[in-house]
Order: structure tokens, then C-alpha cells, then sequence
């Protein structure tokens, strides 16, 4: 099976030179991986090009790249596959992995990856100390199971690389360690919940856009799922006066009111009634709006049939974990 | 994690200010991790030099479990395990070492769920263990099927919190003896392309496996023997290089393991005919006997034609789609990924693959070598504990108890050596040789040299050995041998080289190889892993002693040395059936 | 329950009738009125009935995962339950979050009969109950399947002269692939198909398929203009004209943001037309009537110098 190759290089200690695509074709077995071709190109044509690599079982997570315009291991990736559905049936084009700074070819600086997870002391921290146990910790299978989406977490990058806000803002701790920190906020072995479900409600946990592009994690820990557990987490320890729990809150309260989300009222509610500032900030796409006839309705009238609504909210206690 | 001294991995920076440490880990992998932080915890300044992020290495492809007498699931005893060790050596392990690792087998697993390892659960929250080869009660405490990677993550997560230093993308190069001691290291930073010396009163090699001195194999590609071939370099001697373990249940299109714990679970192996052939060899243990004598059994199945296109295949279907999905999903999807086969809906094809090396850096029963200041663990050294075949669930075992062990003894033997000044004739050496490397414009590419060795490994030195395939490959690595001396690369840049990597790594290999074909070739009894066709009984009264490879300066072969005897202590060498 | 439920080609009863629920959304209603009157025109010309659940709820949103984890699927399991009602089996919406929400509601509830239960078992407290016979589909999905992109082209009398317009999918749509998958979520072309059907040139470029930024446009000042400037910024590098979005939400916060995003992104003033809005217009339907001009970034002036529009 023939393959064009088109590969990223650069080198950052010669930034004088621009990144360029080089062509490679190669001949490959039929289920060849991306990182298969990647080494056959390397063994044979030209072992100049860099890339991390090491299990090719999807096990390890150094070989996330971005192929034929999207993320993901090479070694989970067929030749065939990612060709088909977006190389025009010819073509696989590797280029560095978006959201981070590249330093050779498809290898890129990890640094700020790997400092979001040190911000969250990634550590079991339990109250009583170990002597207090001769054996194990006594964990139930069910409170186990919570853990394991997360333990199968191979910290390739790939959703922290996807996602778009990570991208114009470098300070949100990303997919993959808002996992990690839910990780220890379930385990029941950890005494310090509180003190981390603030720290990651401080560390914008609620900039997360819930767009799901962390939903083509390749070992399926949904980082998505891991999100809005935590954020329920962090509403039901009463931390609610942050902007994102407060949004949250207003838009389930409109939503039971008025079986619709009211834009106005959620408006205000997230901003807080009384924050002139803020609402100050929000007020020039306010104004654009209304000068255009586009303000939504201060005070939504309820849809027919209301009261249901508001019973399925309470029969079901919320917040629900 | 701190970042090192502000020189590591910045470009352009070329002050040769000496880095030093009490104690420097070669590897971040298991053994590698828990020295660190068994050194940290010790209160020494301890530091980690890895060739990749430690959360890369290869134990964390481990799956089916880690060893220890709970006795969780069924009545159990430290010395059971032992024995079973022993046994499952072919009698070659040290009896001692073997007791020590298995008596602090529970203790170990303990600390590991402590530190907030997440095991499998028993209904009443005890960990979890299930059987396993060789086993005499199911002792293989678990995670599913990727218990190396929670037991890497722990362990990585100790590392955080001790604020352990690692010199991350750092390749070491070579040991550091003068004046008969280790002082340290000479390590590549891989991200600039500058050779640091890393001064250490005590260094300790955490290098993993080297299986990629093979053409088909479960390892990583990062498996290439260097921490073996570094002390090998230094004077060293590797011991028991002829033993290398074969697992039973591999894929055919790539050599990705399929964990041992499938069968565990009680699933089959099952031959052309439809029959499970593994009660014609092990009338007991069947599926569960020891790893050489599956992958023996299936070979044989295979080469006298009851195999499947060169296979044979694992059934694990009547286990139910839920025990699958709970107890062996990574395999399922990698078997997926791989052959397009649902392991529950259909049996996946599999066959013997090079997996494991009970041989490496020779130590004692602490972990060290005959040089002070210098040390190895996990699968990088032969202690001798698994002898000539390794159980499932030990390796695991291995890494945790001799990383703590080795770094133990490190803690104390550092108290009495006043600082170290290693020279810098090691990292000049290095560098002659990278220079004269980079500026070599003809020769044979690493990628074609590798071939060559691997070829003739996989051939010659597979599950069924004799002396005509093992003279070959004897001389077929010596020219391979000869031939490394006059690589070239492609690569003649300072930044994230691959290429010299690639070149350091085959060096390594090359080297060790030599060993392993070498002692295999002198070997003439079949014990544990290593078969001869032409030798085919064990000889105990011969060959109940370990081999010991030194590195001939100038030579390819290495000279090979049978002083150091088999430690007996508890149970005379028996036949061995399962 | 119904394989045609989670099915997204199959023809249903609502197909057969060209009789579909219709659920507008939030949004749609509220401050961007035009394009749920838009939607209703549209309907009118291809000869479709869209019957309005008018007492369905918000279809939750994603924010309502944030504080409840299931009552977002038992708001929406009432609407199903309205629907099969209406002896409707096909529900449109004209709004990618709801698309990918309702679906997700749906997919749960089928796949899994403890969760019908426990959904119904809390709309018997008001006498309904959810049979699993509804699909929800987004109206690009209905024009695409049930019309056909040939027929509507056919139908183009007011053809867009080769406008060059970049679509922007908006990410429940598309995502996650086990939800939607009526295309791929990586590579999807049905806005593109629909572009060029309907006279258009479709533009491509990186961020199709990324987010507006929406749901934190609140959160932290400017990273909603960040998220829409980024990609109006590779949308016009591309040398797009205009934008088309099937999701309000979207269309809100790329039209609301391009002002603020333009200091870090420069100026990319690209008008965001909501999918209704753009094929009405192209099937003749007068722009007055599609309340572009309340648009904030006007399409009326690239509408006239390309003569789309006079």
C-alpha cells in the first residue's frame, strides 16, 4: 500500500529556518499504523525526522500527533483509515501536536502539560497515617470503579492538545488534569476533598466550553464526564460563588421556572445582580444587541405545562452527584 | 516535578558546571521510581536520570498483576511463593534472594496501596488477586488488566510529592568508575544535545529489558538493554544472558502482549484441532504452567502443524462479555485494533514472543554490584531470583521490592563516601565518539545493522535452540558487531536527535547481544526458558551454576565465567513437571 | 423501543408524512428571534409541516450536567413523551447543542432500560410516559436525507454566486461521534455539500469544526472573543465571505464577538448566517423577511455587492 507522506520539520535551534512539509512516499503492509510508516521512514529514508515513540500499544502516550488534521496516537492510528477518511485517500500529513510549542518536528515542548498536574499535588493524602493500617486500606469495588476511567488515563496530551480553550488561554488547567483531580476528589482514601475541589474550581475549572473535543480521548476516559462530576462536586460543598457556579445555578433555576433558559436573567445571575463592574464589562454586546432589536425578553413567560418541570426537578434532589 | 539545574534542557548554554547528587536512578520506570523515592524518603538528595518522561517507560505496559502472599482469595504463604519461585527457576534462582523478595512481597503491595495504588477489589475491599502461571494459589493482586500503569502512576505521583529532581529526556551514557568505585555518570541531554557528567556517590541502574534486540517482541522501542550494556562497558558482568523468556500469548501482527492474566481468568488455549492442547504437556496446570513450557507447548503445536497461519488461539469468550469488559479491556482493544477480532465474540490468534530477560546486570541480594557505589533493579538485573524462567506476576514484584532494596543499601553506603569528583575523561571519550559519529559519511545505516542482529537472534536464539543455529548467530553478531564500529546517521543536528539515540541504543545492543548468544551457545543443557534441541535434558550436575559474561576489550565475544555458584537453601533442584 | 430512534438515515413515520416535532430551542426564541421565524418560512417552502412542542422544556444545554446529573434526560424524555403524543416519531431542531444533548438524553434512555424506567417512572407523577419511538435530528440532517441536496438545488432560484462561505458546524453536532454520528466528527462536509448545492463555494479551514465559546462566555473576560476571534481570523485567512452555523448559540457568539475579538485578531467582520436563514434566502425567500439586518455584523452589504440580494 503506497503512502505520501507529508511531515512537519522544523528545528528550534535554527528558527531562522521555517517550518517546511517534506515529501516521503512509502510502500507499507496493509495495517500499517501511522507510526509503523514513521519508522519505516526513519529506518530507511531519512533518520533526521524526530518523534517520541515507545510502547506502540497505546500504553505509554508519547506519540500524539496531529494527523491528517487531527489529534491522536500514532500507534492506535491505521494508515488506511485516517487516508480515507481525511487524506483524500493518498495522503497522511503528521504535524506537531496544536497548544504547545514545537521543538523539532513532531516533538514538542510538554513543560506546561506536565506543571498542571503538579498544581494540583497529585498525591494520595490520607488523614489517618500508613502505620495506622498493617494491611491494605479497605476500598469497596464500587468506590474503585469510580477511579478506573481516570487510572486508564495514558497522559498522551491528546484532549489538552484538542482543546480550543487551552488554546487562547494557557492558564486553564486542561481535560486531562481536571481528571487527574477528580481522580483524588473520589477516592475515599484522600482527606483533602475540600481543599481540592477548591483549588481546582480556583484553577477555572469552569472555563471548560463542554465542547467534547476531549471526547476523542484514545483510552476512553471521557475528561468530559470527569468535568461536570467534579463542577457538581464543587456545588454541593457550597462552593457557589464562583462565576461558573453561579451560572450553572441560574440556568437550572430559569430552566425549572420557566421550562426555558431565560438569556436575561442568566445574565444577570452570572454576573450577580449587583456587580455594576461586571455587568458594566458585559453591557457593550448588551447594548449592540438592543440597538438592533435583539434583546431577549427580560422576564420569560413559562412554557405550558410548567408545573411538570418543576416536578421533575423536585423529585429528583439536586444538586444529583 | 523541580526542573534541573537551569542548564538542563535550555539551548545554547555550554558552561560544564558538574551536577552531583547523593544518589543517581538510571530508568524511570517501576524499580527505577521506587529507588527514588525509597532514597527520597531517606532524606538523600536523590535524582532521576530518564531517557523519557517516567510515565513512558515500559513497566507501564505491564497488565496481568504483581505477586505477593495475601492470601486474599484463598490461603497463601510467603514461603509457597518461594517455592514457586524456585520451581518455576528451574532451579537456578538464588534461594535467598528468592525468600527475600517473596517475604517482603505483602509488605510491598501494602506500601503501594498506601501511596493510593488503585488494585482491584474483593467484595469486601481487600485487594484483589487472581491466578497465574506457576502459581499454587492465585496470588497476582491486579488493576484490571494495566496494573503497571497504576502502579507507574503511583509511583510517579511520590515523585511529585518528594519533589524528586529528573533529568527528563536525559540518555545516559556511561558509568563512571574510578578508583575502583562508581562516581557516576556521562548522560546526553537529548532536548540540546549536550553531554553532562552527573557526579554520584551511589548510582543505580533501573534500566528495564532488551527486547528490541529481537525482530518481533512486546517491548517498548525504549527497550534496549542500555543500563546492561553501560555496566557491561564498565566492567560489570552480566549473568544468565542466555535466559530469555518467551510469553506464551503475543500477537502476530505486531508482538503486543496479551496479558497472562486471560488465562488467569480462566480463559483457553486451543490448538488447530479445537483441542487445549496445554494437558498434553501439563497434565495439572495446563494453560497455568510456567511461561517456557507454554510458549514450548504452543511452538511445538505450531511447528508440527496443528496451529492456525503460524498461531494458535486464545479463547476467552466463555468468560461472558462482562468479565471481559471488567477484568481484560485493554486487551480486548488492543486484539481489536490489531486483528479486527472482538476476544468476545471470536478467539484471538496468538504465538510465543520475545518478552523478558531473566539475565542482566549481575547483583547481589540488596541490589548491588561488585563495584561499590553501584547498584541494579528490575529487569535490567539478574539477581538471581527468577533464574531461568521467570513466573508472571514477579516482575512487577521485582521492580518494587529491589528498587527499595537497592536504594536501602545505597542510603547507607553513601554515609561513608566523601564527595565526589569524577573527571570529565568519560564525557570527552563520549563525545569524540558522537563527534566522530556525526561526521561519518558512509557506512551502514543503524536501522540496517539492527536488522541483521535481529534477524539472527529471532532465528537462532528463539524457544528452540541448537549449536549450529546458535554458531551462527555468534558470528553473525560478530560482524554485526564489527559493523557498528562504522555506522552513519542521517541526523547531524544538536536538537532532539533521534537518530544519535538510535545509534547509542544499538550500540548497547550490539554489545549485550554478544552476551546472550555467546552464553547460550556454551549452555548445553535445556533448563527454564533455554532449550536445546541437541541438549535437551537439564544438567544440574554440570549447570546448576549461573553464567557470568565480562566484556573483552577489542572483542566481540565476551569471556564467559561459571564461578559464581546457585545459593541453595531450602529446596534441593527437582524435576520439574506441572 | 425503536432501532430507528438512535438510527439517523432511516425513514420514520414523521419522514413518510413530512410532518415533523419541532423543538427551537432557547435561543432561538429569545434574542435571536429571526432565525426560529426563518426556520418557520423555510418549512413553508419545502412543503414540510414543523409542529412546535410548544411545552417542551430547555433540552438542558450541558450547563444542567453541571448541577444535575439526570434531570436533563427526564426534561427531555417528557418532550419524546409530547411528541409520541402528537404521534410524531421525528423531532428537528435547529440548534447543535440541543441536537447533541437530545440525542445523548435519547441514546441513554435506549441503551439502557434502567434509565427509561427511572425516567418514566418520574413522568407517571404527571401521567406521561416515554415509549423510545422519537429520533431527534437537526434540520441539516432532514434537508440533507429526507430532502435531498439535489432537489434543493433544484429549488435554488436566488443562487449565492459563488459566495464564499465557511461553515461552522458548532461541536454537538458533530460531537461526541457515538451520539451523533450521522458523519464523521472529524471530517464532516455536509455544510460544505449544502454551500455548494445551493450556489455557494465553501471554505475550508481549521476551526469548522471548534468551538464559539458560548458556554463561557461569562466565565472570564474575553476568552468567548478569543475563541471567536481565533477561528473567524483562519475563516478569513481562507478568504471566506461570510459564515454559516446550524447552531444559534453559535450564530450568537460569532456575530456578537468579532468586535471584541478584533484587537487580538485583527478585524474579520464576517456575517453569521444561521442555517434557515441562508437556504430560505437561496430558495427566494426576500432577506427582510429573514431579519438579517438584526444581525450586529450586517449581511446585507456583502448580500447586495454580490447581488444576492437587491
Amino acid at each position: 500500500m503506497k503512502v505520501h507522506f507529508k511531515l512537519y520539520r522544523y528545528d528550534e535551534a535554527k528558527k531562522e529556518e521555517p517550518p517546511h512539509y517534506q515529501d516521503v512516499e512509502v510502500d507499507v503492509p496493509e495495517h500499517s499504523t501511522v507510526l509503523d510508516a514513521l519508522h519505516q521512514i526513519k529506518d530507511d529514508v531519512d533518520g533526521s525526522l524526530s518523534f517520541r515513540r515507545s510502547c506502540r500499544s497505546a500504553i505509554c502516550g508519547s506519540c500524539a500527533m496531529n494527523i491528517n488534521g487531527t489529534v491522536g496516537l500514532a500507534c492506535k492510528t491505521q494508515c488506511s483509515s485516517t487516508m480515507e477518511e481525511a487524506g483524500d485517500g493518498t495522503t497522511v500529513r503528521v504535524s506537531p501536536m496544536p497548544n504547545f510549542d514545537v521543538m523539532k518536528d513532531l516533538v514538542v515542548h510538554m513543560d506546561p502539560f506536565w506543571e498542571k498536574y503538579s498544581r494540583l499535588k497529585p498525591w494520595l493524602q490520607p488523614a489517618e497515617p500508613d502505620e495506622s493500617f498493617e494491611r491494605e486500606r479497605r476500598v469497596s469495588p464500587e468506590d474503585m470503579h469510580k477511579l478506573v476511567a481516570v487510572a486508564n488515563c495514558v497522559m498522551c496530551a491528546t484532549c489538552y492538545s484538542l482543546c480550543p480553550v487551552v488554546s487562547v488561554d494557557p492558564s486553564f488547567a486542561g481535560p486531562a488534569a481536571i481528571s487527574y483531580a477528580y481522580r483524588f476528589i473520589e477516592d475515599v482514601r484522600d482527606a483533602k476533598r475540600n481543599e481540592r475541589l477548591a483549588q481546582i474550581n480556583d484553577d477555572y475549572l469552569w472555563l471548560c466550553a463542554h465542547c467534547y473535543a476531549c471526547s476523542y480521548c484514545p483510552k476512553h476516559v471521557d475528561p468530559q464526564d470527569h468535568i461536570a462530576a467534579t463542577r457538581r462536586s464543587t456545588i454541593e460543598a457550597g462552593m457557589t460563588n464562583s462565576r461558573g457556579a453561579r451560572h450553572a445555578l441560574v440556568v437550572a433555576e430559569t430552566i425549572k421556572k420557566t421550562g426555558m433558559l431565560a438569556e436575561t436573567e442568566v445574565i444577570q445571575g452570572t454576573v450577580g445582580r449587583f456587580n455594576i463592574k461586571g455587568l458594566l464589562k458585559v453591557a457593550p454586546l448588551g447594548i449592540r444587541m438592543a440597538l438592533k432589536g435583539k434583546l431577549p425578553p427580560p422576564f420569560l413567560k413559562p412554557v405550558p405545562q410548567v408545573d411538570e418541570i418543576r416536578q421533575v426537578f423536585d423529585t429528583m434532589e439536586a444538586p444529583v452527584r | 516535578m523541580p526542573r534541573p539545574p537551569s542548564r538542563a534542557g535550555r539551548p545554547g548554554e555550554d558552561e560544564q558546571d558538574l551536577i552531583k547528587h547523593d544518589i543517581v536512578v538510571v530508568g524511570g520506570g517501576l524499580a527505577g521510581m521506587r529507588a527514588a523515592v525509597e532514597a527520597a524518603e531517606g532524606g538523600a538528595d536523590v535524582a532521576v536520570v530518564s531517557k523519557m518522561h517516567p510515565v513512558r517507560s515500559h513497566s507501564g505496559a505491564a497488565q496481568g498483576g504483581i505477586n505477593a502472599a495475601l492470601g486474599n482469595r484463598e490461603e497463601d504463604t510467603t514461603e509457597r511463593h518461594t517455592f514457586d519461585t524456585v520451581k518455576g527457576s528451574d532451579y537456578l534462582a538464588d534461594q535467598d534472594a528468592a525468600a527475600a523478595m517473596c517475604e517482603d512481597a505483602p509488605k510491598q503491595i501494602v506500601w503501594l496501596e498506601h501511596k493510593g495504588c488503585i488494585f482491584s477489589r474483593l467484595p469486601d475491599g481487600r485487594i484483589a488477586q487472581r491466578p497465574f502461571g506457576g502459581a499454587g494459589a492465585p496470588r497476582t493482586c491486579y488493576s484490571a488488566d494495566v496494573t503497571g500503569l497504576v502502579i507507574l502512576h503511583t509511583l510517579w505521583e511520590q515523585l511529585e510529592k518528594h519533589n524528586v529532581t529528573v533529568y527528563e529526556e536525559f540518555f545516559a551514557t556511561d558509568l563512571i568508575v574510578e578508583d575502583g568505585i562508581g562516581k557516576g555518570l556521562v548522560a546526553l541531554n537529548i532536548r540540546n544535545g549536550e553531554l553532562v557528567t552527573i557526579g554520584a556517590k551511589a548510582t543505580i541502574f533501573a534500566t528495564g529489558g532488551l527486547g528490541r534486540t529481537f525482530a518481533k517482541t512486546t517491548n517498548a522501542y525504549a527497550s534496549t538493554g542500555d543500563g546492561m550494556a553501560i555496566a557491561y562497558a564498565a566492567g560489570i558482568p552480566l549473568m544468565d544472558m542466555e535466559f530469555l523468556q518467551f510469553h506464551p500469548t503475543t500477537l502476530k501482527e505486531n508482538g503486543v502482549l496479551m496479558t497472562e492474566g486471560a488465562r488467569g481468568e480462566g480463559g483457553y488455549l486451543i490448538n488447530a484441532q479445537g483441542e487445549r492442547f496445554m494437558f498434553k504437556y501439563a497434565p495439572n496446570k495446563g494453560e497455568l504452567a510456567s511461561r517456557d513450557v507454554v510458549s514450548r507447548a504452543e511452538w511445538t503445536e505450531i511447528l508440527e502443524g496443528r496451529g492456525v497461519d503460524g498461531c494458535v488461539m486464545l479463547d476467552v469468550r466463555h468468560l461472558g462479555r462482562e468479565k471481559i469488559l471488567e477484568r481484560l479491556p485493554q486487551i480486548r482493544e488492543l486484539a481489536l485494533d490489531a486483528t479486527g477480532k472482538d476476544a468476545i465474540e471470536e478467539p484471538i490468534p496468538i504465538l510465543p514472543g520475545m518478552h523478558y530477560s531473566m539475565g542482566g546486570v549481575e547483583t547481589y541480594i540488596h541490589g548491588e554490584t561488585r563495584v561499590p557505589g553501584v547498584y541494579a533493579a528490575g529487569e535490567c538485573a539478574s539477581v538471581s531470583v527468577h533464574g531461568a524462567n521467570r513466573l508472571g506476576g514477579n516482575s512487577l514484584l521485582e521492580t518494587i521490592v529491589f528498587g527499595a532494596r537497592a536504594a536501602k543499601h545505597a542510603l547507607s553506603y553513601i554515609k561513608g563516601v566523601p564527595a565526589i569528583d569524577p573527571s570529565d575523561g568519560r564525557r570527552q571519550e563520549r563525545a569524540g565518539w558522537v563527534k566522530q559519529l556525526k561526521e561519518r559519511t558512509s557506512g551502514e545505516r543503524v536501522a540496517h545493522v539492527r536488522r541483521r542482529m535481529n534477524e539472527t537472534l529471532s532465528k537462532n536464539a528463539f524457544i528452540f535452540r541448537d549449536k549450529a543455529g546458535l554458531d551462527e548467530a555468534c558470528n553473525v553478531l560478530g560482524q554485526v558487531w564489527q559493523a557498528n564500529q562504522s555506522i552513519v546517521i542521517d541526523d547531524k543536528g544538536d536538537t532532539f536527535n533521534t537518530d544519535l539515540v538510535g545509534a547509542l541504543e544499538l550500540e548497547f545492543m550490539v554489545q549485550i547481544s554478544q552476551a546472550v548468544a555467546h552464553s547460550a551457545l556454551n549452555r548445553t543443557e535445556s533448563r527454564g526458558a533455554h532449550t536445546r534441541t541437541d541438549f535437551p535434558e537439564r544438567d544440574d550436575e554440570k549447570w546448576l551454576v549461573h553464567t557470568l559474561a565480562h566484556r573483552q576489550e577489542g572483542k566481540a565475544e565476551p569471556k564467559l565465567d561459571y564461578s559464581r555458584k546457585v545459593t541453595i537453601t531450602t529446596y534441593e533442584p527437582q524435576v520439574r513437571t506441572y | 423501543m425503536s432501532t430507528i430512534a438512535l438510527d439517523t438515515t432511516a425513514t420514520s413515520k414523521s419522514t413518510q408524512m413530512r410532518k415533523y416535532g419541532f423543538f427551537p430551542g432557547c435561543v432561538a426564541k429569545e434574542s435571536c428571534k429571526e432565525l426560529y421565524n426563518s426556520t418557520l418560512i423555510l418549512a413553508e417552502k419545502l412543503g414540510i409541516e414543523l409542529v412546535e412542542l410548544k411545552a417542551a422544556s430547555c433540552c438542558g444545554a450541558s450547563v444542567l450536567n453541571d448541577t444535575h446529573r439526570d434531570v436533563a434526560r427526564v426534561l427531555n424524555a417528557r418532550t419524546y413523551a409530547q411528541a409520541e403524543e402528537m404521534g410524531l416519531d421525528d423531532v428537528v431542531t435547529i440548534c447543535s447543542t440541543c441536537t447533541g444533548h437530545m440525542r445523548a438524553a435519547n441514546k441513554e434512555m435506549l441503551e439502557d432500560q434502567h434509565l427509561m424506567d427511572g425516567a418514566n417512572a418520574v413522568l407517571a407523577k404527571f401521567g406521561k410516559k416515554y415509549n423510545g419511538t422519537v429520533r431527534v435530528r437537526h434540520l441539516l440532517w432532514v434537508l440533507i436525507d429526507d430532502i435531498g441536496l439535489d432537489k434543493l438545488a433544484a429549488m435554488v432560484v436566488n443562487p449565492l454566486r459563488g459566495l464564499k462561505v465557511a461553515p461552522f458546524y458548532g461541536c454537538h453536532i458533530i460531537r461526541p461521534e457515538e451520539v451523533n454520528g450521522w458523519e464523521s466528527a472529524r471530517n464532516p462536509h455536509s455544510l460544505e455539500d449544502l454551500i455548494e448545492a445551493i450556489g455557494g463555494e465553501a471554505v475550508d479551514y481549521a476551526g469548522k469544526t471548534r468551538c464559539c465559546g458560548f458556554h463561557i462566555q461569562l466565565e472570564k473576560d474575553g476568552v468567548a472573543a478569543n475563541m471567536v476571534g481565533q477561528n473567524m481570523r483562519m475563516a478569513k485567512d481562507e478568504g471566506a465571505e461570510a459564515v454559516l452555523t446550524p447552531c444559534p448559540l453559535c450564530h450568537l457568539a460569532l456575530d456578537g464577538y468579532q468586535q471584541d475579538a478584533a484587537q487580538r485578531w485583527g478585524r474579520t467582520d464576517l456575517p453569521i448566517f444561521h442555517l434557515p436563514q441562508l437556504v430560505a434566502l437561496a430558495l427566494g425567500v426576500p432577506h427582510e423577511k429573514l431579519g438579517i439586518a438584526k444581525h450586529l455584523i450586517d449581511p446585507t452589504k456583502v448580500l447586495f455587492q454580490r447581488e444576492i440580494a437587491v
